[in-house]
């Protein structure tokens, strides 16, 4: 079996003595391996997300840094290994490989590549290279350098048929200048390359990014910060689709006031319809504004408001119209709301979501109360909402009350300490369209338990819900559940650094109305986390 | 867009003209302070009053590097000293003449520095040192603990519909905007229940500014109150995380999308290369839309019935319908299973040795030809080509005989 081999290397592992190294240098390493049995049972067990039968997971993670000359340098490596097809369709991946050196002037990574040059330009990771050169109060700019491929993941570099993805080869060109402390800006050129369609339908990008980004301190609290990005984008002819390419821009602004009592921020963004960015961050079609303020109007009371907008359809392209989205919203949290409960505290919010055109219209209303106390030895947190859903073209009229409340405790039996909890919670939905009235009840207890002398902590949690409709034909369904996690580090495995031995075990049963859909699932996982 | 700009840079020239800071009501600014601060690029300002650094996010020097501006309003700055050990001891640090500093200095793991700037202006006037304390740590966790971690608590909060737990875990610089995600979560929440997701990580980057990449293998079950329907999804999808406040924050997610399904659309910032099978998504009504696998069931009364994907829903054909107005149709006593082209063209076909979880949307436009398949069908993978539509189904089983009654259940997906 080849669990045995991954478990008797991982044992070599850990007792090897790996902090043997150089002088001057570091070198850490964590492994967590783990077992689980899943089994499912009953009719309607195909619903079931889990694997049946024993799989393992085997995850490992090293470091180190140390100096070679003048330069310092530091390396990360990770790997992962199933059999659980669901946990990963690969048996062994890596999931990081990065080194980095740097005499303080020059830097050079390669591996997982990430240099976030700006939100609009670079903020995905790479596999491949990067160069930077920095020389501090030389006035000189920051230039980095990257080149490398965004895949997510190191087994689609090696074109691994399970993991496959589309080859997006990218380079990148940054150059920061930072002009006296106060205010820095970045000139960025990124382009990103695609090839190798999975699928005659596959989209593949020809894409380029020209981008402007800085920082401004103008008083001490008062931030200003911005990008403006161009792109030049290519898309290739695909099935079904002709070849396209299109230009577009981005924009946005940023203004933030911080300090005492008020937190102010002005937002402004612009993103055009046919703005593309392959490796940031961009939804196109996007006009926003956003105000928030955060007023601490006393010691016990602050306030904060906001309003956000945006629209779509900025170029009048789309057939079906332009949607607008007005978002306000207002909330207070009080601290000792009753002077005489020094443990109580309020939150009280309303949130307005408006959005209309393109054939829809709707106006949904949301109200929160969330209350905490302290009632004798109970802590007690409790939450009642209210959802008001409206729309003018019959998508959704419905309200929505849900109300949840957890009573907590603590309490000290000699060295073990015992955290019992009670949960309640129940959501009751009336859909004026159709007519009909859902309703979910829920009730779980729970019991931590701490015993720092044992190095033991343990947590059981078991409940149910219940989901009754009643629209005819439509299937009630309940659920019972019950979850332990038990979490152990004897006097043993304290000589091999931070060890975690941890046993995890699960119990859901689900049924409905229908009974060929009911089913149930068990699962236990057990397993051993080290570190040293 | 340049008015816009325009706009902007008028406004910058006025704040910064301006003495008086509006946003505090007439309070008093200008006394000697720091005008801005940075541990390893992360604004402590927004970093609370304990930093935790990790062995990755730290330079390849190994060094925690702490940059700042002393302000001292008409006065010039005559000196910064810092301390690392709650002003036990203070050293000097490299000072600009525009009050700009720097200091470095190499970590050892968990142990905690307080630090404490004090700015002194040529008068021997000095800044409120207690007001500057930070306490720094490098953690002995590696930044995949830490990612976890973070996971973990957006996976739980998620699952258990925690609304204010789950936003918690999301920075206030969220890249699909941390007011629309709420929302479309609060949506999400509203129309889903017994929520069970699980991840292994595929790929970790920890990067510039305090951000790390994260790269996941997902798979989830729901349930969807409005119809009653389970559905399974599985696939790739990334994330990007901030680090601020000694833990990580959400910045920005990819779909396939695990939170935040009712606005997808607006939650997320770019799609992952070849990262799902299709995922989860939710109408405006509360049901689920396009992607995923939805498991569903019927019974029958005859042997003529029909299912949309569309709507999720099945139907019985009887002899009073002509044609079902989803987009397959059902004859297991005859037996065939076809695709039901009215109004649109639709083409079916058999995908062997697939199941619904390792069908590709190739499979399925190599497949779809037919107009029906004759034979049983249980146990099978069919694809349906349905106007420029594709969806996949399993028949997961099928019970009854003759001209019924008959038991089916079956996973479905939508391409």
């Amino acid at each position: 079996m080849k669990t045995n081999h991954l478990a008797c290397a991982f044992l070599l592992l850990s007792a090897s003595p790996l902090a043997a190294q150089e002088a001057g240098a570091e070198f850490h390493a964590s492994n967590e391996f783990s077992f689980t049995q899943n089994e499912m049972s009953g009719p309607g067990k195909a619903a079931s997300s889990l694997s049946k039968g024993l799989n393992y997971l085997e995850i490992l993670s090293l470091y180190g840094n140390g100096t070679k000359g003048a330069w310092n340098y530091n390396y990360t490596v990770g790997a992962k290994a199933t059999d659980d097809d669901r946990s990963d369709p690969k048996r062994v991946s890596l999931t990081s490989l990065q080194g980095r050196a740097t005499n303080n002037v020059h830097t050079v990574a390669v591996g997982d590549v990430f240099e976030s040059f700006s939100q609009y330009s670079l903020a995905t990771s790479l596999k491949g290279g990067s160069y930077k050169f920095l020389k501090e109060a030389s006035g000189l700019p920051e230039v980095t350098a990257v080149f490398g491929w965004a895949y997510p993941r190191w087994d689609s570099v090696w074109k691994d048929p399970l993991t496959r993805a589309i080859n997006r080869q990218a380079a990148g060109l940054r150059v920061k200048e930072n002009f006296n402390g106060d205010l820095w800006a970045g000139l960025s050129a990124v382009s990103a390359k695609d090839t190798g369609r999975l699928a005659s339908s596959d989209a593949l990008y020809d894409a380029k990014n020209y981008t402007m980004d800085f920082n401004y301190i103008p008083m001490p609290g008062l931030t200003a910060a911005g990008e403006y990005s161009m792109s030049d984008s290519g898309l290739s002819a695909s099935a079904g689709a002709a070849e396209v390419s299109a230009k577009g821009t981005a924009g946005r602004f940023e203004l933030v006031g911080d300090a005492d009592p008020s937190r102010v921020s002005l937002e402004y963004e612009n993103v055009e319809p046919d703005f593309y960015s392959a490796l940031g961050s961009a939804t196109p079609d996007r006009r926003k504004a956003k105000a928030r303020w955060r007023y601490k109007a006393s010691k016990r009371v602050t306030v904060t408001s906001g309003l956000l907008w945006y629209r779509n359809n900025l170029d009048g392209a789309n057939a079906a119209g332009t949607t607008r989205n007005w978002k306000p919203e207002i909330s207070a949290a009080v601290k000792k709301p009753f002077a005489s409960r020094p443990y109580s505290f309020a939150d009280v919010s309303y949130k307005f979501d408006r959005k209309y055109g393109a054939g829809s219209s709707g106006a949904d209303h949301y109200m929160n109360l969330n209350y905490r106390d302290r009632f004798g030895a109970l802590d007690s947190d409790t939450n009642l909402g209210y959802t008001l859903y409206k729309t003018k073209t019959a998508v959704r009229d419905a309200k929505e009350l849900n109300f949840n409340t957890s009573l907590n405790s603590r309490h000290e039996a000699g060295s073990v300490v015992l955290k019992p909890a009670v949960n309640l919670g129940a959501w009751y939905s009336r859909d004026e369209l159709s007519e009909t009235t859902d309703k979910l009840y829920e009730y779980s207890l729970g019991l931590g338990l701490e015993a720092p002398g044992a190095k033991l902590t343990a947590d059981l949690r078991a409940g149910q819900n219940r989901l009754v409709k009643s629209a005819a034909g439509s299937d009630d369904s309940k659920k019972f559940f019950a979850a332990l996690g038990a979490y152990w580090r004897p006097k043993l495995l304290s000589k091999l650094n931070d060890s975690t031995l941890f046993l995890r075990a699960g119990f859901n049963e689900y049924g409905f109305s229908t009974a060929a859909r009911n089913f149930r699932e068990k699962s236990v996982t057990a397993g051993l986390n080290a570190s040293f | 867009m340049k008015k816009i700009f325009m706009l902007a840079a008028a406004l910058l020239c006025f704040s910064g003209a301006a003495d008086a800071k509006w946003w505090i009501f007439g309070k008093t600014g200008g006394e000697i302070g720091l005008k801005y601060l940075y541990v390893n690029k992360v604004s402590a300002d927004e970093a609370g009053a304990k930093m935790t650094v990790f062995r990755e996010t730290l330079g390849a020097d190994g060094q925690v590097k702490i940059t700042g501006k002393a302000s001292v309003g008409k006065s010039a700055v005559g000196s910064v000293r810092i301390s690392l050990d709650d002003k036990a001891t203070w050293q000097d640090v490299k000072l600009s003449e525009n009050g700009a500093f720097e200091y470095s200095f190499r970590p050892e793991q968990d142990k905690t520095y307080a630090m404490l700037i004090e700015i002194t202006d040529t008068a021997g006037k000095t800044n409120k040192v207690d007001e500057t304390r930070k306490e720094i740590v490098l953690s002995a966790e590696n930044i995949q603990v830490k990612v976890r971690e973070a996971l973990d608590s957006l996976f739980d909060a998620y699952s258990r519909e925690n609304l204010p737990k789950f936003m918690a875990g999301v920075g206030e610089d969220f890249a699909g905007d941390k007011g629309i995600l709420e929302r479309a979560v609060k949506r999400d929440f509203d129309a889903l229940s017994n929520i069970n997701m699980r991840y292994t990580i595929n790929n970790v980057a920890a990067g510039a500014q305090g951000r790390v990449f994260v790269s996941i293998t997902y798979n989830r079950m729901v349930l969807v109150n409005k119809t009653g329907a389970t559905s399974t999804d599985s696939g790739f999808t990334e994330f990007v995380f901030h680090s601020a406040e000694g833990k990580l924050s959400l910045y920005s997610m990819k779909q396939p999308l695990m939170f935040g399904l009712s606005d997808a659309e607006n939650v997320a910032t770019g799609i992952v290369q070849g990262g799902g099978n299709g995922a989860l998504a939710l109408h405006d009504s509360g049901t689920l839309g396009l992607g995923g696998t939805i498991t569903r069931s019927y019974t029958s009364p005859d042997q003529q019935f029909g299912y949309s994907f569309t709507t999720g829903e099945f139907e019985d054909c009887d002899g009073t319908a002509a044609n079902c107005t989803g987009q397959i149709f059902f004859m297991p006593g005859a037996p065939y299973i076809g695709a039901d082209d009215n109004p649109a063209a639709a083409f079916i076909g058999e995908i062997p040795g697939k199941n619904i979880s390792s069908v590709t949307l190739a499979d399925i436009q190599a497949a779809a030809t037919l107009q029906q398949v004759f034979g049983s069908f249980s146990g099978k993978t069919f694809g349906l080509k349905y106007n420029s539509d594709y969806y996949a189904i399993e028949i997961i089983s099928l019970s009854g005989s003759g001209a019924g009654p008959y038991s089916i259940t079956i996973k479905t997906k939508a391409f």
